[in-house]
């Protein structure tokens, strides 16, 4: 993973001590929650349903074991005892005090991390594939992108007061895992006609209450010409983007309102009137952040694993090997998710002594280096596959095997009314319930190709518009009801879940998952997924079957 | 049902949920104080309106509540005051259900 060089560590630790400085003066009276709000909103602190809530970065999804460790203390000291990862691939404690913030911060940047850009109207948290650099269907490796991102959009002032906040996804390979096309701005790396790396450009896609899929800006953009056309299209969006109504001032909007065609002119005027001796050495630095991405030393010549004996005394992991486990681009290694997901569970919770279980197996096992997920779970990504076996037994005396990765009960789940202030329902209960009526087909059917995400309002922080079946909480005279959504997709083929019908009351919702599933067994076609069978069936099958007694 | 207003609000420090009592803030909305005439309505927005000048508390506005349970009648407030409906950890089975 990137480390950080001495200028790095100085720019977080001072930005620790300027906050200190500011809560201290909010505590003092000296200022306002008028104008303190600003200020602890770009430190990722804020003011939930129950109490603060501070959002910490993992750029680009990528954590150490002893930042694990520190993630852990934290929630032990100032939390309670555990964490959320979330779908931007960072992490939010839920119960901090205000008092407490500038020592969370300060314990932040002992690791190298921080919370900075984490809410606000400017660019977030970088997010990416989370199999980045050991993916074996990558082409390029997105981590050195992600990080000159990160560096470019750090405390630009041009765009720290954007019309709304703007989201990143960098992807190298075959496989869109990073959701790209429901991004602001999603960069696909890929090798050009003569084998240099280009990126193509999509631009206005994103979730919320107006779904919309990226389209295609340009093509081909070469390494050294990445980030002056990117700071021409942040221009561009800062320049024409609404700011007079925040539901219309994505870029999405801006996109959509002027057209692709129109939008791509402007961007090319003021790419081409770019003053590029902002942009001198952009190659030499990407050069650096490639040295100074640590990559583990792979063993060479590992002998193939033979789990046959094993599997037959433990069908469990068995399963586990299938739905947990992905191909390595390295033989003899393997990526292994850690699903955060257990029946009945909190998506995307992990305690403590769950964090520094994880940490201690990236340590033994995976070169010290860990992934977050954009749907909540976390990665190893680096371990012998001889060591597998060995890895499943200890994550299941912690509770952290359930094998369901890219299944139903693998749910992305807001945290919904049961934390957010913006909820209009409860997210949370929802999925545990889900998960629990799913569970059994789960373990004897073979349900890949079926995701479930829950929202607890519209503006689809649970990403239910890209599931093949979506929840959205919504609230009708004073209760909480659900709305379902099918046939969403989030890779290359993305595709926004259509409206099932009339809303249900929670109490609904995971009976009808469960007709929804058992359609989909009785209809689908061999290999085929949720979305693929509802494209080819029609809505009235599902729509019949979901209503017959509901 | 016969329903009245309480004041709430968030603790600047802590950020805890807190209600105005007849003696200050507190977290129990039992102790809070009950706003049920336009004159205690008043008198709560003035004494919320002092309290946060003097940097005591963040955001206070008004929540309906029942006379026979002393519940506010909207989820949202009932689960501000009550917490989470789910378990705040991983795992578990005795989640909290939603009711029908």
């Amino acid at each position: 993973m990137y480390q950080y060089d001495d200028y790095d560590q100085s720019v977080v630790e001072a930005r620790s001590q300027e906050f200190r400085s500011q809560v201290n003066r909010r505590l003092a009276g000296t200022l306002s929650e008028e104008e303190f709000k600003p200020l602890r909103l770009m430190n990722g602190l804020y003011l939930q349903l129950h109490a603060y809530m501070l959002r910490v970065a993992i750029p680009y999804g990528v954590l150490s074991a002893n930042q694990m460790v520190q993630l852990a203390a934290i929630a032990d000291k100032y939390d309670r005892g555990y964490g959320h990862f979330t779908t931007r691939q960072n992490i939010q404690f839920n119960w901090p005090q205000l008092v407490d913030t500038p020592d969370i911060l300060d314990a932040l940047a002992e690791v190298q991390m921080h919370a900075i850009q984490t809410s606000g109207n400017c660019i977030r948290n970088v997010t990416t594939d989370p199999f980045a650099g050991v993916a074996a269907d990558e082409i390029v490796d997105p981590r050195p992108v992600c990080e000159l991102l990160r560096q470019w959009s750090t405390f630009m002032p041009e765009f720290s007061f954007l019309p709304r906040k703007f989201k990143f996804a960098v992807t190298g390979a075959k496989t869109d895992r990073a959701a790209i096309k429901f991004h602001d701005v999603g960069i696909q790396l890929k090798h050009g006609s003569e084998g240099q790396v280009v990126a193509d450009v999509w631009v206005g896609g994103g979730q919320g209450r107006t779904p919309r899929i990226a389209q295609l800006l340009k093509a081909d953009v070469t390494l050294d010409e990445l980030l002056p056309y990117l700071d021409a299209l942040m221009r561009v969006y800062n320049l024409y983007g609404n700011r007079d109504n925040k539901y219309k001032a994505r870029i999405k909007i801006l996109v959509a309102s002027l057209g692709l065609e129109v939008f791509a002119e402007k961007v090319e005027t003021e790419y081409q009137q770019t003053d590029r001796k902002r942009f001198v050495g952009v190659m030499q630095e990407y050069s650096r952040i490639e040295n100074a991405v640590i990559k583990p030393t792979y063993q060479e010549n590992i002998d193939d694993t033979d789990f046959s004996d094993v599997i037959k005394r433990y069908p469990e992991f068995n399963r586990w090997l299938k739905t947990n486990v992905f191909k390595h681009k390295q033989a003899g290694y393997s990526i292994a998710v850690v699903s955060l997901k257990p029946y009945e569970g909190i998506p995307g919770d992990a305690t403590s002594d769950q964090m520094r279980l994880l940490a201690t197996m990236s340590e033994t096992y995976s070169g010290s280096e860990l992934r977050v997920t954009h749907r909540q779970n976390i990665v190893l990504p680096h371990v012998k596959t001889q060591d597998l076996y060995t890895l499943w037994e200890t994550l299941r005396s912690a509770g952290l095997a359930t094998s369901n990765i890219d299944h139903p009960s693998d749910i992305i789940a807001c945290p919904g009314l049961d934390y957010c202030a913006l909820a209009k329902a409860r997210s949370i209960p929802v999925a545990q319930e889900i998960s629990a009526v799913v569970k059994k087909t789960e373990q004897t059917e073979n349900l890949n190709g079926l995701s479930i995400n829950v929202s607890g309002c519209i503006n689809a922080c649970g990403h239910h518009h890209v599931a093949s079946i979506g929840i959205l909480g919504l609230e009708k005279n004073g209760a909480e009801t659900y709305q379902v959504t099918l046939g969403g997709r989030n890779g290359m083929d993305a595709s926004v879940g259509k409206v099932l019908g009339p809303g249900l009351s929670g109490a609904q919702v995971p009976g009808t998952v469960n007709k929804l599933v058992d359609t989909w067994l009785e209809h689908r076609n061999k290999g085929e997924s949720f979305s693929d069978t509802y494209d080819r069936v029609g809505k009235k099958i599902f729509s019949e079957a979901a209503y017959a007694s509901a | 049902m016969n329903e009245f207003q309480v004041m709430a609000s968030n603790d600047l420090r802590s950020g805890r949920v807190i209600y105005l009592t007849a003696n200050g803030w507190s977290d129990d909305l039992h102790t809070a104080s009950r706003l049920d005439s336009e004159t205690a309505l008043e008198a709560a927005r003035q004494r919320a309106e002092l309290a946060l000048q003097d940097n005591q508390v963040i955001d206070p506005y008004l929540v309906q509540v029942t006379e026979d349970d002393y519940q506010p009648t909207h989820i949202r407030e009932q689960i501000r005051y009550s917490g989470p409906t789910c378990l705040p950890l991983s795992g578990g089975t005795e989640t909290n259900r939603i009711a029908g």
